[in-house]
C-alpha cells in the first residue's frame, strides 16, 4: 500500500496498522536545500526542489505544497513584510478605513499574485511524488483572511456590526472556494483550511459567524471528491466541538490543545485529528531523542489510534534541525524499535535563570505579550497589534513588551510565569487575555484599571 | 497589422478629453474605439457617437479584470476581423492593465500591432492618488508614455515635483506635459511598446477598496441644492459623473475630487438624472452621502442605489 493510501484510510475513518505522518514543512523545506523563506515562497524551482527534499528525507504520508496564509491577502492588496526565516506577515489592511464588502470581481484568478507559481509547483509535485504522497493545498481560512483585509477592528465589528462581518466572511468564503478549486484542479488530494484566529474567539462567536461558512466550504470540498482538514493553532480547546460540527474530515491542532482531550471530542464525531508536536520546545530546541520520545509517548498515551495523524503543531520553524524531523519520522514508522532505543533516555532540562519584574513596584502599567512569534503566527500578530495600538494611544504612560517563544530565555520566562497558552497577555503580572484577542476598547478598559491600581 | 493604442490614467486624469484630441490625429482613417467604464452607466461613450468612429463600450468593470476579460477579448476579436485602420482602447480609470501584454500576445490577436500604453496623469491630484489608489501605480507600471495633463492647474514647482516622482517610478519612459489633453503628433510617432517590464510576469493584485455608488436625482431637487449636496460629498469621492436636467436644461456633472464642474450640456444625454460616484481607499463615501442627504433633507430628492 502506498503511504498516501494509509493517510486516505485515516481520512475515511478506517483502521490502519500504522499512524500516518504529515510534516508541515513550509519555509523549513527551504532550509533543506539552503534556500531562505523568501526564495522558497516565490521561486517555483526552489520550492519544488525543497519539497522533494522533504519527501526524500522525512518519508511523509502527506505533505503541504505551500504553507503561507498570506497568499490570498497579497492578491487582494495587503502589503506584506518578508522575512528570510519565516513566512511573510501582513502589514496593511485595505479595508481598515472603510466598511465595504469587496466586489466579487476581485476574487483572485489563477493569474493573480503568486498563484501561477504555486499552481505550477503543485502540478510538478503531483507528477513527481503524487503516486506515493498525499498533497495538501492550504487555503487561508475566511476569518483570518477577513482579519487580514479589515485589521484588528474586525474583533469589535463582531459586536458592533454583525451584518458587515457576515458579509465580509461570505466574500472570504467565496475566495476560499475559488482558491480550493484551483488547487484541486492542480491535483491536491487534501484541502486544508488554515485559520489560526479561530482559537481567539468564543464558541458562541464561532457558531454565530463561522459555522455556516465552514460547513459550506467542507461540503464543497466533499462535492469535489477531495479530503479536507481544519487547521487551527493556539488554544482552540473550547472550539473543537463546534469545529467538528462543520464536518471536516480531519482537524489539526497545536501544542496548546491537549490531544487526548481533543481526540475524545473528535472521536465522538468520527473525525480524524492530527498534531501536536510542540514546534519550539521540542522540534526547534529539543534533541533528536526528545522528538522521538515525544512521538512515542504521544502514541502510547492514545489507546484508540483510529482517526489519528502525527504532525507538527503548525508550520515548522525554519531552523528545525533536520535530524529532529527525521527522528519524528522514525518514531512514527518504527515505533517499537524507537521505544526500545529510548528506554533509558532522560531529557536534560536546561536551567536558565530569568528575573521577573517586581510587579508590586511598577510605576506604570506593564503589558507583557507572550507569543509564539508575532511575525509568523497570525493570532499572535493580531494580539500584538492591539497592544501596539494601545501603546500609540498611551505613549509613555504604559510599557509594552513582547516575549517570543523562539528563544530559550523566553521559554524559561513563560515557564516561570506559568503562561498557560500562547498568545497570552498579562497586565502588571496578571493574566488578562488568554487566547482571546481583546478589542481595542476591552484592552483600554483593562489598562485604565491597571493605571488606578498602580497609582493607588 | 492594425496599430492599437491603449489609453490609461486614473479617474479624472482627462482620458476622454485626451481621446477627443487623439482621434483628430487619425483623420480619414477608419477608427475603432473601445471605451471601458468602471461604473455601469456609460457616460464617455455618448461623446463619440457622432464622430464616425466605430464605438464599442464595455461597462461595469475593468476590461482587464477576470469578470470582463471574456467580453473584452470577444469585442476585440470582432473589431480585428473588420480590419479598421487604427484601434484605440480607453481603459477605465480604475483598471489594472498589467496583463495587457499577455492578452494581446494571444494568437487571436496576431493581426494587431500593439503600439503601447499612454498613461494620463492628473497634475493636480497625482500625489494624492498615487499613494491611495493601487490602480494608479499599476497603470504607470506598464505605461510606454506618460502625459502629465492639467498642468494649467498647478505651479511650476509642483509640476517639477510630479516629473521627478514619475522619473523615479518609471525612469526612461518618455513623459510630456500638457493641458486640456492636447497632444503633438510627434509624441505618438515615437511611441513604442516595451515588452513586459520584468523578466517575470508582474503579480496581479486587485484593489478591493474600489466602490461605486449610483445616485438618482429627482426633478424636485433644485440645482442649488444639488450643487450644495455635491460639494458636501465631493471630498470623499474620486469621481462624480452624470447628466441631470434642471430648469428645462441638461447639465453635465463632472467632478474630480473637490474639483467640481457642472456645465450646460447640449448633446444627447444618456441616463438622465443619474450620477455615478466612484471612490476607494477607505474614503467614507457611503457615510458622507447619507449624512449629506440628511443634512440637506434630500431623502426624497436624492436616492442612493
Amino acid at each position: 500500500m502506498q503511504p498516501k493510501e494509509i493517510l486516505f484510510k485515516v481520512l475515511r475513518h478506517e483502521k490502519t496498522d500504522i499512524v500516518p505522518w504529515v510534516p508541515f514543512a513550509g519555509v523549513h523545506a527551504g532550509k533543506l536545500k539552503g534556500y531562505n523563506a523568501i526564495e522558497v515562497l516565490n521561486d517555483e524551482d526552489k520550492l519544488v526542489a525543497s519539497l522533494l527534499e522533504v519527501n526524500r528525507l522525512y518519508k511523509p504520508h502527506g505533505q503541504p505544497v505551500l504553507f503561507d496564509l498570506q497568499v490570498e491577502a497579497e492578491c487582494l492588496g495587503c502589503e506584506l513584510v518578508w522575512a528570510e526565516n519565516a513566512p511573510p506577515s501582513v502589514k496593511t489592511h485595505p479595508l481598515a478605513e472603510s466598511m465595504e464588502i469587496p466586489c466579487d470581481c476581485t476574487i483572485p484568478t489563477p493569474e493573480s499574485g503568486r498563484f501561477p507559481m504555486i499552481l505550477n509547483a503543485m502540478r510538478r509535485m503531483k507528477k513527481e511524488v503524487g503516486d506515493t504522497t498525499a498533497l495538501y493545498g492550504l487555503i487561508c481560512g475566511p476569518f483570518t483572511l477577513a482579519s487580514h483585509l479589515r485589521g484588528n477592528d474586525i474583533f469589535m465589528d463582531m459586536y458592533d456590526d454583525e451584518d458587515y462581518v457576515k458579509g465580509l466572511l461570505n466574500y472570504c468564503t467565496k475566495v476560499g472556494k475559488k482558491v480550493a478549486e484551483y488547487y484541486i484542479d492542480a491535483g491536491m488530494d487534501v484541502i486544508a483550511i488554515v485559520d489560526p484566529l479561530i482559537s481567539q474567539i468564543s464558541s458562541d462567536h464561532f457558531t454565530q459567524f463561522m459555522s455556516e461558512p465552514y460547513t459550506e466550504l467542507f461540503d464543497f470540498f466533499r462535492s469535489k471528491n477531495v479530503f479536507s482538514s481544519f487547521f487551527v493553532c493556539g488554544d482552540a480547546t473550547r472550539n473543537i466541538e463546534v469545529m467538528c460540527k462543520t464536518k471536516p474530515d480531519s482537524i489539526s491542532i497545536d501544542e496548546n490543545v491537549d490531544l487526548i482531550t481533543a481526540k475524545a471530542i473528535t472521536d465522538k464525531y468520527n473525525i480524524a485529528i492530527g498534531g501536536n508536536i510542540p514546534l519550539t520546545t521540542v522540534m526547534l530546541h529539543g534533541t533528536q531523542q526528545d522528538n522521538m520520545k515525544y512521538v512515542v509517548d504521544l502514541l502510547d498515551s492514545i489507546e484508540n489510534k483510529q482517526n489519528l495523524i502525527i504532525a507538527p503543531g503548525c508550520d515548522m520553524p525554519y531552523d528545525v534541525p533536520v535530524e529532529n524531523s527525521v527522528g519524528v519520522a522514525q518514531a512514527v514508522l518504527y515505533t517499537d524499535d524507537v521505544r526500545e532505543m529510548l528506554k533509558n533516555y532522560k531529557a536534560v532540562e536546561e536551567d536558565i535563570e530569568v528575573e521577573l519584574p517586581d510587579y508590586n513596584a511598577l510605576k506604570k502599567p506593564l503589558i507583557e505579550v507572550f507569543t509564539l512569534d508575532s511575525a509568523t503566527c497570525a493570532a499572535c500578530t493580531y494580539m500584538m497589534n492591539v497592544a501596539n495600538i494601545a501603546k500609540k494611544k498611551y505613549g509613555d504612560a504604559i510599557d509594552v513588551v513582547e516575549y517570543k517563544f523562539t528563544t530559550k530565555e523566553n521559554i524559561a520566562r513563560c515557564k516561570k510565569m506559568g503562561v498557560p497558552n500562547l498568545p497570552s497577555m498579562y497586565i502588571n503580572g496578571e493574566l488578562k487575555f488568554r487566547s482571546i484577542i481583546p478589542s481595542k476598547e476591552e484592552l483600554e478598559a483593562a489598562i485604565e484599571v491597571a493605571q488606578r491600581e498602580v497609582s493607588a | 497589422m492594425i496599430p492599437l493604442y491603449l489609453i490609461t490614467g486614473f479617474l479624472g486624469a482627462g482620458k476622454t478629453t485626451f481621446l477627443k484630441e487623439l482621434i483628430t490625429l487619425f483623420r480619414n482613417k477608419r477608427l475603432a474605439l473601445i471605451i471601458n467604464e468602471f461604473g455601469k452607466e456609460s457616460i464617455d461613450g455618448v461623446f463619440f457617437k457622432d464622430k464616425g468612429a466605430a464605438l464599442s463600450e464595455i461597462s461595469n468593470g475593468s476590461i482587464f479584470c477576470s469578470c470582463k476579460l471574456d467580453q473584452f477579448e470577444q469585442v476585440l476579436k470582432n473589431i480585428a476581423q473588420k480590419k479598421p485602420d487604427v484601434i484605440i482602447i480607453e481603459a477605465s480609470g480604475l483598471s489594472n492593465p498589467q496583463n495587457v501584454h499577455r492578452i494581446l500576445g494571444q494568437p487571436d490577436f496576431s493581426t494587431l500591432d500593439y503600439k503601447g500604453s499612454i498613461c494620463l496623469v492628473d497634475a493636480l491630484n497625482f500625489h494624492k492618488v498615487l499613494y491611495t489608489a493601487l490602480a494608479c501605480k499599476q497603470q504607470l507600471s506598464v505605461a510606454d508614455m506618460i502625459i502629465i495633463n492639467k498642468t494649467d492647474l498647478v505651479t511650476q514647482e509642483s509640476l517639477n515635483q510630479t516629473k521627478a516622482l514619475l522619473g523615479e517610478i518609471r525612469p526612461g519612459i518618455p513623459a510630456y506635459t500638457t493641458s486640456y489633453g492636447r497632444i503633438e503628433k510627434e509624441w505618438i510617432l515615437y511611441l513604442k511598446s516595451g515588452k513586459d517590464n520584468n523578466d517575470k510576469p508582474l503579480r496581479q493584485v486587485a484593489d478591493i477598496t474600489l466602490q461605486k455608488f449610483l445616485l438618482d436625482v429627482t426633478s424636485v431637487c433644485s440645482m442649488e441644492l444639488l450643487r450644495e449636496f455635491i460639494s458636501l460629498i465631493a471630498k470623499d469621492t474620486y469621481r462624480i459623473k452624470g447628466f441631470v436636467n434642471k430648469g428645462g436644461q441638461n447639465w453635465f456633472v463632472d467632478c474630480v475630487g473637490e474639483n467640481i464642474k457642472i456645465t450646460p450640456y447640449h448633446g444627447t444625454a444618456d441616463k438622465l438624472n443619474r450620477l455615478v460616484v466612484l471612490s476607494g481607499s477607505g474614503l467614507p463615501t457611503r457615510k458622507s452621502i447619507i449624512s449629506a442627504i440628511e443634512k440637506l433633507n434630500l431623502s426624497e430628492d436624492v436616492l442612493l442605489k
